[in-house]
């Protein structure tokens, strides 16, 4: 972002932010959506994240790319999504979160494909589950990644390791 | 496994890092050639990229993204023109809710808890406050020892299970137990956690 962007961002531009809404509000839906696997939950976030980077924009000194800036409130809007789920699922002991359509439910193969992908990924840690689909999914560098989630790259790398040979193992389980 | 065995594996994970195709995840080496348990590796590693690769984006169902944008800015209004503690406080619904709490307040003390009256049994008056404050301190675990946890000390279905219903009150009792996890698994399996 060059300075006249950043500065035209800090100053709340609503042209700007509504052309930064259009390229990024898919990217980062998709990737709430495979780490929250529930459409409305993906949906709030993704519009809380957007409202976020517009009231906190000040804090943004554009050292990072706004993509990676916007990732980075995404995933911590959704690591404490995660775990406010967990303490909701704790106290009434079954989750109230509906899951996205089963794969039985839909005949496309893609689609089922990536609902089986979905439910792989659950069994992940949240950490090893986001590296996994920012560096898969969303195409980000592990420099990206150790900046959105703050931890080093080489963390970033050894938990895309660990995901990937545990992913593999679980399909290679369905399979059999 | 023996070191070119380790080599290979790793310098095909780090070829993944970047993003390579297939054909290039072949072409790397030809140690699999020579090597079996690599050249399964190498075809599960495989399957797994083809399995990501044809999930894709596309199945993905996406939202009204104009109404989203308009939520947005919606929201944004509403925290420019949110007023402060301050102002909430001195307008006038707020302070109808102060003098309506105040009296809830003095009612209570004075025809339930003023008469010698305990509250009901099993449900002492600060319930409530210790679950809350409770599930707070259990939730106090970093992700990087959650991580950490799971790789040194949980293996296979136990640490799926806890995943998978991201207890993180057990995982945190287990962190805290001094590596005494399966008598914290039993005390848990018995119910008394």
């Amino acid at each position: 972002m060059d300075s006249t962007t950043l500065e035209k961002y800090r100053n709340g531009d609503p042209q700007l932010f509504n052309e930064i809404m259009n390229e990024y509000q898919q990217p980062v839906y998709y990737y709430l959506i495979r780490m929250l696997r529930n459409e409305h939950d993906a949906e709030d976030i993704t519009q809380e994240t957007f409202v976020k980077a517009y009231t906190e924009r000040k804090k943004f000194r554009g050292e990072a790319s706004i993509k990676t800036w916007l990732f980075q409130i995404a995933s911590n809007l959704a690591k404490n999504h995660l775990r406010w789920h967990s303490i909701r699922s704790f106290i009434s002991l079954n989750s109230r979160y509906p899951s996205l359509t089963s794969p039985d439910e839909s005949g496309n193969e893609q689609t089922q494909r990536e609902q089986r992908l979905l439910k792989h990924l659950q069994h992940l840690s949240p950490r090893q589950r986001s590296v996994f689909i920012l560096k898969y999914f969303n195409r980000l560098s592990h420099r990206e990644i150790a900046r959105i989630m703050d931890i080093s790259e080489a963390s970033s790398k050894t938990n895309f390791h660990y995901a990937v040979n545990a992913l593999k193992d679980r399909i290679q389980e369905e399979e059999l | 496994m023996n070191k070119a065995c380790r080599e290979y594996r790793d310098d095909l994970l780090a070829l993944l890092h970047s993003d390579s195709s297939v054909d290039e995840l072949h072409q790397m080496s030809s140690h699999p050639e020579t090597c079996p348990v690599c050249a399964r590796y190498l075809r599960e590693i495989t399957e797994l990229v083809e399995y990501a690769n044809a999930a894709g984006d596309a199945s993905l169902q996406d939202p009204k993204y104009g109404r989203m944008r308009a939520r947005v800015w919606e929201a944004v209004d509403r925290k420019a023109h949110r007023p402060g503690i301050i102002a909430s406080l001195t307008s006038l619904p707020g302070i109808a809710g102060v003098v309506v709490g105040a009296a809830v307040a003095i009612l209570v003390t004075v025809f339930w808890l003023g008469d010698g009256q305990q509250p009901p049994t099993g449900m002492t008056g600060n319930y409530p406050l210790t679950e809350i404050s409770d599930y707070d301190v259990a939730y106090t675990i970093t992700e990087s020892e959650v991580d950490s946890l799971l790789q040194r000390e949980l293996t296979g279905p136990v640490s799926e299970y806890l995943l998978s219903k991201e207890d993180y009150s057990t995982l945190e009792a287990i962190y805290r137990s001094d590596n005494r996890w399966e008598e914290v698994l039993d005390e848990l399996i018995a119910g008394n956690m």
